[in-house]
Order: C-alpha cells, then structure tokens, then sequence
C-alpha cells in the first residue's frame, strides 16, 4: 500500500468574523435566513497513472443573499488552491495530482448562509460602475446570440413596449407560456436559445431544463436591450414553496440554473421561469392554474433561500487554462484526465458527491 | 511457410495499428467530445481515441482494418463530420 500524503488547507474567507446575527440583522433578515454545510467528496483514484486535473465551481458573495462564510480543503493532490482569475471572476477550486499519485482525493467543506432574495421593486440609486458593469451583460457570447430569431421574436414579443422592466416581464410570461420541461435532458441542459427557437419552429413549443430556459430569456431580454444573465446554482436544501425545488441531504444531481436581469432603476432583479415549468410538471398542474399563476407571479423577482448561486460565466477560460478550450457554463466540476474531459454524469469512471446539511443558526 | 508467413503478416497489422489525426466539424461545446470519442470507439478495430474541442481534432489509434470511411460514417451517425 502506497503512503498517503495529504496535503491539508483551510482557508477562511474574510466573512468568517462575521457572525449570522451580525450579517442579517433586522428580524424580518433572520426570519428568511438559513446555514448549510456543504461538503464535495471527489474520488479520481480510478485514473491513477494518469494526470487528472480538476476545476469545482464555488459559491460566491451576493450583497443580500449569500455569504460563503468558511471553506476548508483536504487532499492528495500535487497542488490545490482556490482562485477567481478569471474574465467572470467566477470562484474556483483548483485541484491537480500528476501521474504518480494512486489516491487522488478531495474534501471541500464549506458553510454558507442564505436568504431570501425578494425584489422589492421600489426605485433605488444605483452607482454608476453598477451601471457601466451591468452594460457587460448585453453582448452576445458563442452560445447567447442577440441577433437573427432571437432578435426576431424578443422584438414580437416586447412589440411596442418601451418600459424595460415590462418588457422583461413580457419576455418571462412568454418563455412560461412556449416551453415545458423535457425530463429527458442531460443535466441542466445545453443553454442554447437557437436550439430551443429551431424547437418551437418545428414543433411549435420548445423542451428543454433551466439552463434551457434561461438562457433564451437572458438572449431574449439582451436582444431587447435589457442587461441580463444566467446564475448557475445548486438547491441546497427543503423548500417551503414546494417539494418540486427542494432538495435532500445528497445534493449531487441537484444543479439548477437560474437568470437575473438589470434595470438601471432597481439593480440586479432575480428571476426563475425555469422552475415554473418544472412544478407544472411535477405538480402535474395547469398554466393558468392560480397556483402556477401565484408562483409565476413571485418568480419574477424572489430567490429561496434553499438554492446556492455559483456563478454566471458563460462562454469562457478557466483558469489555469484547460486542455479542451473555453467552457460554455460552470454549474458542475469540470475535469480532464490526460487532457480529455471526464464526463461528470457518468459515475463509473468519476466518482463525486455533494452533501448539504442545514446548520443552527 | 506460405501459411506461417500469411499468419505473422496479419498478425502484424493487427499489432500494429494505424494513427490517424481527423478534423471534427459541428463540436459546438467541450460535451460534445464525449459522443464524437463514443462513436468512434464504436468502429470495430479503434483501440483509442482522444478528442479535442479546442483544436477540432481527433487522434485515434486503430488497426489497418479501420478505414477513414467508416469512421466518417460512425461520427456523421452522431451529427458531427470528420475528415
């Protein structure tokens, strides 16, 4: 049996010394607040003679809703190190072991606290690098175009609508009306609005999983001139709205994608259309059930407190750079073993698990 | 010895196999190396084959009985090209 060497490292982001009462202090902050311990097992022993390298997506601050408070890593690689440096300064855990190593584990802990994200929509000041920031989101990427169908029906939808915010309203209430959710999708599914407009061409609506869905919003609403970005995510925990968004202890399989948009009155607004189609689903309910109607109402502005943010890189490098090119989103570990991208769904030759666990407060 | 030769010789070309570099079209994310290496490892005599978003290539080893043709085929089953 080989010795192990294990390389230990915690590392404490700065909130640590903040304590929960002290980072949500009013009664109605704590009310929605919630903690959880996370913990990312990853077990690559399966390619020991071969080098494996690893990139994990970590949460990040959100001003209102979501502190990392604490992270800590174990493992047996030749060198690990968290790191942001890249264009969407997206929170990343980077792991490498060379061929040598026959044990090739990591441990990642974290504690972050959540809550409840509900747009208020009053008009509020925002500063102007908010502003000049936000203008980053209306460009199109390799898989978020703005022109061509997508130009083409965000301009039939939002018609002569000149009020952003309710021609983002509009573009919401369209994608919840065309779509429905295909359970036979990989993952969160491919992100691409083309492939979801060339759908309902063809079969007159269009099928597809969160990062389906929101990703047309995000080029529908960018194509209307309304800044606008996907948030890749996982659901960490119960949900008091429905069974549909929650989640158990094993969170491994429970990414979600979510979407915001910018209004230059009101700031970054959370949005989610993709859960609607998914607890019409699951719910076995109808669109213009009153409860569909009540949710799709509150999606429109609210994030849970029971689903963690990740990131909103589309279209992208990593860094360290990778082998295969730029990824085009960031919501599940990203691994090459010798240079050639380890399928994260198949759990044969990859072993990973992500378990949550709601902490006191 | 006729048959003994006949016997090493095609031995040899199974032993020795063949690498081939192809260009693949159509790849439009780093998932879609995983169909494109799926379909070529499902052409009978491909022992390996390492696929690569970036570079749109292919590196595949196989033994002489695999032809570019029906390597062709197996991708373009898939939804991609490769030539």
């Amino acid at each position: 049996m080989h010795r192990r060497e294990f390389i230990k490292k915690t590392a404490l982001s700065g909130a640590i010394c903040l304590t929960p009462s002290s980072l949500f202090s009013s009664e109605k902050m704590k009310s929605t607040m919630a903690l959880y311990d996370i913990q990312w097992k990853f077990d690559l022993t399966a390619h020991s003679a071969k080098e494996c390298v690893l990139w994990i997506p970590l949460p990040s601050d959100i001003s209102g809703f979501q502190t990392l408070l604490q992270i800590g890593a174990e493992s047996t690689a030749t060198k690990h190190f968290q790191t942001a440096h890249n264009h969407y300064e997206s929170a990343t855990y980077y792991c490498y072991w060379d061929k040598n190593g026959t044990n090739k584990l990591l441990d990642l802990s974290m504690k972050v606290a959540l809550r409840d994200r509900q747009c208020d929509f009053k008009r509020t000041r925002i500063c102007p690098d908010t502003r000049q920031e936000a203008q980053e989101f209306l460009a199109p990427s390799a898989h978020i175009p703005t022109d061509g169908a997508v130009a083409k029906i965000s301009k039939k939808i939002v018609a002569n609508e000149k009020d952003p915010l309710k021609k983002a309203r509009k573009i919401y209430d369209w994608i919840i009306v065309n779509s429905y959710r295909d359970e036979s999708v990989h993952g969160c599914g491919e992100g691409s609005p083309n492939a979801m407009l060339g759908q309902l061409e063809r079969d007159g609506r269009m099928g597809g999983k969160c990062l389906d869905m929101s990703a047309l919003c995000v080029a529908l609403m960018r194509a209307s001139n309304i800044p606008a970005r996907e948030v890749l995510g996982i659901r960490v925990g119960p949900s008091a709205l429905s069974p549909s968004f929650s989640a158990k202890e094993d969170i491994t399989k429970s990414q979600h994608c979510k979407m915001e948009f910018f209004i230059e009155t009101i700031g970054w607004i959370p949005c989610d259309p993709a859960d609607i189609t998914k607890l019409i689903l699951k719910e076995g309910i109808e669109k213009t059930s009153p409860r569909a109607q009540e949710l799709a109402n509150k999606f429109f502005g609210f994030w849970e407190n029971n689903w963690m943010a990740l990131n909103h890189a589309r279209d992208f490098d990593l860094y360290p750079l990778n082998t295969q090119g730029s990824l085009d989103s960031f919501g599940y570990p990203y691994t090459e073993v010798d240079g050639e991208y380890l399928d994260p769904f198949d759990p044969s030759n990859y072993r990973y698990t992500i378990l949550s666990k709601k902490a006191a407060l | 010895m006729g048959r003994i030769i006949v016997s090493v010789l095609l031995l040899s070309s199974l032993v020795y196999g063949r690498e081939w570099k192809l260009h693949i079209g159509g790849m439009h994310c780093i998932a879609c190396t995983l169909a494109v290496k799926k379909s070529l490892l499902s052409v009978e005599g491909v022992q390996e084959a390492k696929v690569n978003f970036k570079n749109e290539t292919a590196l595949v080893n196989a033994n002489e009985k695999v032809s570019l043709k029906m390597m062709q085929n197996a991708v373009a089953q898939t939804g991609y090209t490769a030539y």
